[in-house]
């Protein structure tokens, strides 16, 4: 015989005594003060499912209601009953099962995992690709009229020269156009602005791209401007921004579905992780954009190693700026302090890696010093072969000759 | 004489009490989500009920629980109907735009409606002691609230508009971009005006129209008590923002900034390195994300501090908070740190936490015996108000 002590509500009553339920063979029996009130057939009860260790509702025969504390004792109860009872209790015994929880925990793990480093990134990068070039276009729109009100300047490069590059720049994406047909969707525009002195360039979805005149101004050959142009047109082919904007809300949108309105500061947090994922992604960007840069300069036989004199030059100009900067504000620093600075500065580096929106330049410039050797190897070859002919050619010519005269 | 936030007569003053515990909501917690992801999401009405349930049952009152008594079958077909809205909605919008449009805007004015039916919905499966909840506010009423809610930032949005037009006209592209924007601010500068003032009458809508069994829910608020706490805020981020802005003044010339602001420009020609920017970023967003907590529970302790001293159930029953303003922005701050340590996983936990600490800070002062109160006889009414709620996201705030 199974016991459970509970309270006893009439039906439609607030009032309650307290009783004993127990249970005997297949019947059922509601005692108050030691003599039987109700009864009838276990298989008759309504029961409620059990979650955790709330209080168990059992409606009976009569309509009224039977609650208790008891949870184990109504299982105990239920045992013996038919399956159907017993499917009641199913999704408790997963909940206390600790294989169950453990594979729910790894499995939501997981998902998350997946969603979040593959799922959410790829549909993004499909929706931002599947886009039509116009919503790009809108994109960037004002972007850089923003940009001059903020920090860019009027050129002062001379009109021949702005010329000159923009013609290039047009031939590039003509050459370019063979080997990659998305080029023609865009309306690429090529400006020259002043940026405080510093070399830099950059993309908008919207196909304008801007150079600065310092960057200009360091490239010794126009090779070496090719390669930035180029990776910045990846940029814009690729739809970096788009991408971005796309994956950026998707993370914002499912991080405050999950957190909902938990300390009322949901809408804070979600800030911080997104922009952790998106500087990784940036990460991402920028080196597909300069194996995209590289890969079509070999394609149009130019040289990659001049996109690591361009960034060697870029560095450098650099820290000529940051150092004399330093100087004017009067700061001493002495050649210890510059080294030690230095290491300091590399070992900062590589810790802020993952933080990092963009690679680090030393393996940028490493990767197309390594591409360059190939590209020569490759050259040598194929002037090896042109040799070769012409010193045949020659002999044949020679020969020829030496048997007229 | 302020009739307000006067402390009732204690005669049995009984304090409600949270019995769950972080541990046994974890277990139901995780298996909820892992059985709504493999089903895609059918299980979260059964995920729902459960939860309901687990945090009902272990509220506890006089060592009474409270019931949640929907089942999920009511919820499901609740949410089966708003998806299918939702899809009709879209695909009205994909081939027939204007058809789309005017199904949006149906459903904008059947909104009142929708969220009329939820509150009715959820208060009716709410019992305690076999006794139902329940929600007797009329419908035109809702509408009122959301009228003046909506309409009103819009109307003045439309005189702002009337008077630009008769200053500058609207004849440019330019003109008329930066008279919208105008426009724009005054629709949301009067809507946060606004806000107290909503706040005070749907919350006086909805506590005067509760009911429990055959008693009555009645309340007396002052639209000043939910402007007070409000007004205060304001201020403080003012006066914070202001010494936020003299320190940048101050410091605009030193070297050590300076050098810092030049790792934020682009670089080698990628955009500016993060990794600099970071300790910066998160520092500054540690410090606001504690001040958003604390300004919140500012608000929410006072205004709650309000509400409840001034809502009786008949003449029998009167309600008092316990919260304070530090325990709940420790509380706060708490969950957070856990949240981000566990990543996310811990938020069975902060439920529970926060469950506890809001149930444990509430008391009821009775003159009667609860037991007098008897179940009321209500017509059937299906789940449909609740979930569609749910689906387009109508998140209901009661400040309590």
């Amino acid at each position: 015989m199974i016991k459970a002590q509970g309270e006893y509500y009439p039906k439609d009553s607030a009032a309650c005594q307290q009783v004993c339920l127990q249970f005997q063979g297949d019947d059922y029996y509601l005692l108050i003060n030691d003599s039987v009130f109700e009864q009838g057939q276990t298989d008759q009860l309504i029961i409620t499912d059990r979650v955790g260790n709330i209080p168990r509702r059992v409606q009976l025969n009569n309509g009224g209601e039977f609650s208790t504390e008891d949870n184990d004792a109504i299982d105990l109860a239920l045992k013996g009953t038919s399956k159907q009872k017993k499917s009641l209790n199913l999704l408790h015994n997963l909940e206390s099962h600790w294989g169950w929880i453990s594979a729910s925990v790894v499995f939501c793990i997981v998902f998350v995992v997946l969603t979040v480093g593959w799922g959410i990134p790829a549909a993004s990068s499909w929706v931002a690709m599947k886009l039509p070039a116009s919503v790009a276009q809108k994109l960037g729109d004002g972007s850089l009229e923003t940009m001059d009100k903020l920090w860019l300047k009027p050129t002062k490069i001379d009109e021949t020269k702005q010329a000159e590059i923009t013609q290039r720049f047009n031939e590039l994406r003509q050459q370019l156009s063979a080997f990659d047909s998305a080029i023609k969707d865009y309306n690429f525009n090529l400006h020259f602005r002043e940026m405080r002195s510093l070399p830099n360039a950059f993309a908008l979805p919207s196909g304008d791209v801007i150079v600065t005149d310092e960057l200009v101004k360091i490239s010794q050959n126009q090779h070496q401007l090719d390669s930035i142009l180029l990776h910045e047109i990846a940029h814009v082919v690729h739809r970096h921004s788009m991408k971005q904007a796309v994956r950026g809300a998707a993370f914002t949108i499912l991080l405050s579905l999950y957190l909902g309105d938990v300390s009322g500061v949901a809408e804070m947090l979600i800030a911080i992780p997104v922009l952790l994922m998106e500087s990784s992604y940036s990460r991402e960007h920028e080196t597909e954009s300069d194996e995209y840069a590289l890969k079509m300069m070999i394609e149009m036989g130019i040289d990659p190693i001049h996109f690591a004199d361009i960034m060697n030059a870029m560095t450098r100009s650099i820290e000529k700026k940051r150092a004399s900067e330093k100087d004017s504000s009067n700061e001493k620093i002495t050649l210890e302090n510059k080294s030690k600075d230095n290491e300091e500065q590399q070992d900062l580096d590589k810790v802020f890696d993952y933080f990092s929106s963009h690679p680090i330049t030393e393996t940028r410039i490493d990767k197309a010093k390594e591409l360059s050797i190939k590209f020569r190897s490759e050259q040598c070859k194929l002037m090896n072969r042109k040799d070769v002919n012409l010193l045949l050619l020659t002999k044949h010519c020679m020969t020829k000759e030496n048997n007229n005269l | 004489m302020d009739n307000f936030n006067q402390t009732p007569e204690v005669s049995n003053a009984e304090t409600f009490e949270f019995t769950g515990n972080g541990w046994e909501y974890f277990k139901i917690w995780i298996v909820n989500l892992l059985l709504t992801i493999i089903t895609f999401g059918i299980y979260g009405a059964w995920a729902k009920v459960r939860t309901n349930r687990y945090f009902y049952g272990n509220t506890k009152l006089n060592s009474k629980s409270f019931d949640y008594l929907a089942t999920p079958i009511m919820i499901l077909k609740g949410r089966i109907i708003a998806v299918g809205v939702l899809i009709l909605v879209s695909v009205l919008n994909q081939f027939y735009p204007i058809a789309g449009i005017g199904l949006m805007l149906l459903l904008a004015c059947a909104f009142p409606w929708v969220l009329w039916r939820s509150i009715k919905f959820n208060l009716r499966m709410t019992s305690y002691r076999n006794v139902r909840f329940a929600f007797k506010g009329e419908l035109g009423r809702m509408y009122w609230i959301m009228f003046i809610n909506f309409l009103f930032p819009i109307v003045i949005a439309g005189l702002v508009g009337g008077v630009l037009y008769f200053l500058n006209g609207f004849d440019t592209d330019e003109m008329l971009a930066k008279n919208s924007s105008i426009m724009l601010m005054a629709f949301i500068i009067t809507a946060y005006i606004l806000f107290p003032f909503i706040q005070k009458l749907f919350s006086e809508y909805y506590l005067s129209h509760a009911a429990f069994g055959q008693g009555q829910f009645n309340t007396h608020l002052s639209t000043w008590h939910f402007y007070k706490p409000y007004l205060i805020v304001v201020i403080s981020s003012i006066l914070i923002m202001s010494a936020f802005a003299l320190v940048t003044v101050l410091v605009k010339d030193n070297s050590a900034i300076k050098a810092l602001m030049m790792s934020f420009e682009p670089q080698h020609g990628a955009p500016p390195d993060v990794g600099k920017i970071l300790p910066f970023i998160l520092g500054i967003y540690a410090f606001m994300i504690l001040l958003f907590i604390w300004l919140n529970a500012f608000i929410r302790v006072k205004i709650r501090d309000h509400i409840m001293p001034n809502t009786h159930l008949d003449n029998s029953l009167s309600f008092l908070s316990k919260m304070t303003v530090g325990s709940l922005t420790l509380l706060n701050i708490t969950n957070l740190l856990i949240l981000v340590f566990t990543l996310g996983l811990g938020m069975a936990w902060v439920a529970v936490r926060s469950a506890r600490y809001e149930i444990n800070h509430t008391s009821v002062y009775s003159h009667g015996d609860l037991s007098e109160y008897v179940n009321e006889q209500l017509e059937h009414q299906n789940s449909l108000g609740d979930e569609l709620g749910e689906a387009f996201d109508i998140d209901m705030d009661l400040a309590v």
